[in-house]
């Protein structure tokens, strides 16, 4: 299989707009090569340099160092060739809302240099690949949010291109409408043969859709692979990861879980407010901080075998005489292979 | 190119789309034109005829003792106001300086201050010099014009009766290019002034001696007369002496007239070119509002060069700032017409002149929108910068029925109002104003493009 998308140390910094000299570097030199046809997903947190990533490699930003080879042609040196072969699906709905979902086709089709029967004919054909034929005279401010991102999507994709960015293309969108641009996803592939780059921070889509994955943080490539490569990186352990609401828990439960359970390799006691929705890391092994009505206790639990080793975990937790609200075995993933290299949960 | 043409086809939509910017960009500048033209207009403005080039050929082989083409000629040239007629020793002068009786009335220009004028030796060069536009008109007095004035009377053979005096008719040619009606008038109005004074002064000659003829003892008199007697003959073109004295009512008319003429001219250029920089900035600053719905970005993904995007949009601009200018220009030359009672083009006949004025206001204007907006680094700022931008043209270049003495030439408004004037009086010499523009504009695009492309970067 030919390589349709390389990056040679990408870098890019920008200048602090507070700080007179200080220097942000939002990518710290990125190397990947996807093949012609694959699904490759990079996951990272938000903040990670994905977009960025995306951003250079797709001509709209200069790199402070480094380029990147669409199809053979530099985005550096020769942009128009290697813009001709790319397609673009950026994450924010970039259409004029005041145009229908043909007149936006059309226009944007015209900027790769489609015109007359063939810019017609592709137009027909995408209208009715996402689906809106019926709607396409309609303005796309009366679209629906699922909608808009199919028009979206359909613009980046009239000219087939070779290569399709698709930059969290599933952002604030009803699960029904998501999950027709997954299956979009797969038909780009399957039947046009398109090469595909998706970033993404959520793990569930990068599992479902990914050939290969990379993962990113603070600008950096830190793994890349298939699910199978990267999660052979955790080993086998499972995660056991219980929650007990508001009420408070025994400084001294995570302790004997970790000495009472064989199998066992170590306990995080975290605190999940349950306001902000994200998950305050307190990674105490004994200590628990005050319990509010606003906030939950979680412990997480990294065991082998976890589905046998959950009994025995839940006969400590009794004996305790705490009460437990939800129990979940996490099997080894890609959110676990973050959290093994970074430290921190994805979503964090 | 076709990608150019189909930004340049969006920019015009979007304000299609927008009726209220669409009444502001066309409406506006004519009924601001309008009421500012009307009231400057006709409260007398300060805008005057000069120095209106004029080609005199004087054919006029004289009677043997008069030569009334050289008296015309003189004038015209203002060679010397106290012309003789030939007659005698007598000084009359043909032109009488008008009293100043009312602190109110318009100035009255001098011949000299109206005219550039050149004597000229045969009517083909004149008539030439009037088509290749180096004079506004020509004046060719023909070579019987004294002949055909002069009494025919012999007296030591005097005719029987007064009815045999005859003036014969004869044609003072004035030959005048299409492109400048007001001047072509004013040329018209001041030799048939000058001629009619002659003729009168002739036609006083003829009664006189008709007088003398219906009485022989007068005839008696004039042979035994010294010159002496003669003076007050000589001097009948003097107005103080002549019954029909030179009328100079039918100049201060046009002048009149070509003051609101010249003024519906300055104003409805001030703000075409002021309103042009405001149809560009607005264009441009579409710019702000593609970055912020991420479209910039999007097309800035495809094969589509940056210059291309910022040409199309001043395309579609310069489309908008052409049909802006043709609409002032036609409601200008509309209300100029009614009020002077006829139709009549106000902005000289030079069309391809006047289409590559509007062109090059139309690219400096643009040069100066892409330095605004590269300036700024916000919509925001970049609306207040475009706003400002504007109004302080317009106080410094006339854009408000003003100027700011010395610093006039700072203001693009200055350069295209001028260029507009010129060409309304018939003047093609708009080089430097068509330079300046360019430079000015040419400056401002390349600092803004700079600028631009430097913010431009997400």
């Amino acid at each position: 299989m030919s390589t349709m998308l390389e990056a040679i140390g990408l870098k890019k910094s920008f200048k602090s707009s507070n700080g007179k000299d200080k220097v942000i570097e939002a990518v710290r030199g990125v190397d990947l090569s996807i093949r012609q046809g694959e699904i490759f997903s990079l996951l990272g947190p938000n903040g990670a340099g994905k977009t960025t990533t995306i951003s250079m490699m797709s001509g709209l930003i200069e790199p402070t160092a480094g380029d990147a080879k669409i199809g053979g042609y530099s985005i550096v040196k020769e942009p128009m060739k290697a813009k001709q072969l790319l397609g673009v699906i950026p994450q924010e709905i970039a259409l004029y809302p005041e145009l229908s979902a043909r007149q936006n086709l059309t226009f944007f089709g015209r900027m790769y240099g489609l015109s007359g029967k063939e810019l017609q004919t592709r137009t027909d054909e995408v209208l009715d690949f996402i689906g809106l034929t019926d709607r396409q005279k309609d303005k796309v401010s009366t679209f629906s949010g699922g909608m808009k991102r199919r028009v979206n999507i359909g613009v980046g994709l009239l000219h087939r291109p070779k290569l399709v960015y698709m930059d969290e293309p599933t952002v604030g969108i009803d699960p029904q409408s998501r999950r027709r641009i997954l299956d979009t996803v797969f038909r780009l592939r399957d039947e046009y043969n398109m090469t595909v780059l998706y970033t993404t921070h959520m793990m569930e889509e990068a599992q479902e859709l990914s050939d290969r994955v990379a993962i990113m943080d603070h600008g950096e490539i830190i793994a890349v692979g298939t699910q199978g490569e990267l999660t052979q990186q955790v080993g086998e352990e499972d995660r056991l990861i219980i929650s007990f609401g508001a009420d408070p828990i025994p400084d001294n439960l995570a302790k004997k879980i970790e000495q009472q359970v064989v199998g066992v390799t170590r306990v995080e006691t975290s605190l999940k407010d349950l306001n902000k929705d994200t998950l305050e890391d307190k990674r105490a092994t004994g200590s628990v901080a005050i319990v509010g009505a606003n906030t939950e206790t979680i412990i997480t639990v990294y065991v082998q075998m976890g589905r046998k080793a959950l009994p025995r975990v839940l006969n400590v937790i009794e004996s305790a005489d705490v009460e437990v609200q939800s129990v979940t075995v996490r099997e080894p993933d890609l959110e676990a292979v973050f959290l093994h290299l970074t430290g921190r949960a994805l979503r964090d | 190119m076709q990608k150019l043409l189909t930004f340049a086809w969006k920019q015009l939509q979007n304000v299609y789309s927008d009726k209220g910017l669409l009444l502001f960009l066309l409406i506006t500048p004519v009924a601001l034109a309008t009421i500012m033209g009307l009231a400057f207009g006709t409260s007398g403005g300060s805008f005057t005829l000069a120095e209106i080039p004029l080609a005199v050929v004087n054919l006029d082989e004289g009677d043997g003792n008069t030569n009334y083409g050289d008296t015309i000629a003189s004038i015209l040239l203002s060679e010397n106001t106290g012309t003789t007629t030939g007659n005698n020793a007598a000084t009359c002068s043909l032109i009488e300086d008008s009293p100043a009786t009312d602190d109110d009335a318009p100035q009255q220009q001098s011949l000299e201050d109206l005219f550039n004028a050149v004597a000229v030796s045969s009517p083909e060069i004149a008539r030439e010099g009037v088509d290749n536009g180096e004079y506004i008109s020509a004046v060719i007095i023909p070579a019987d014009f004294s002949t055909s004035l002069a009494p025919n009377v012999n007296f030591l053979n005097p005719p029987e009766s007064p009815d045999d005096l005859t003036i014969t008719p004869t044609t003072v040619e004035i030959y005048g290019n299409g492109s400048a009606p007001i001047s072509n008038l004013v040329v018209q109005s001041i030799t048939e002034s000058i001629t009619s004074q002659i003729i009168t002064g002739s036609t006083a000659v003829n009664a006189t001696i008709s007088t003398i003829l219906e009485n022989p003892l007068n005839l008696m008199r004039m042979s035994t007369a010294d010159d002496a007697e003669f003076a007050d003959f000589g001097c009948a073109f003097q107005p103080s002496i002549n019954p029909i004295q030179l009328n100079r009512l039918p100049l201060d008319d046009v002048q009149a007239e070509s003051a609101f003429v010249q003024i519906m001219v300055a104003m409805g250029s001030a703000q075409a070119v002021f309103f042009a920089i405001f149809t560009m900035n607005n264009s441009l600053l579409s710019i702000y509002n593609d970055k912020k719905q991420w479209i910039l970005q999007r097309l800035l993904m495809t094969p589509t060069p940056r210059l291309i995007i910022i040409g199309g949009k001043i395309l579609g601009a310069m489309v908008l700032v052409f049909v802006q200018v043709g609409l002032l220009l036609l409601t200008m030359t509309a209300i100029a017409s009614l009020v002077m009672g006829e139709p009549l083009f106000i902005w000289g006949s030079n069309i391809p002149l006047l289409l590559l004025l509007t062109l090059v206001v139309g690219l400096s204007v643009s040069g100066l929108g892409v330095f605004v907006i590269g300036l700024a680094s916000t919509p925001e700022q970049a609306q207040i910068f475009g706003t400002l931008t504007a109004i302080a043209m317009g106080m410094l270049g006339g854009g408000f029925g003003f100027q700011i003495p010395n610093l006039e030439k700072l203001s693009i408004i200055y350069w295209g109002v001028d260029g507009y004037a010129r060409l309304s009086g018939g003047n093609t010499h708009i080089m430097t104003n068509i330079l300046v523009l360019l430079v000015v504009g040419g400056v401002l695009f390349a600092v803004g493009s700079w600028l631009f492309n430097r913010r431009i970067e997400v």
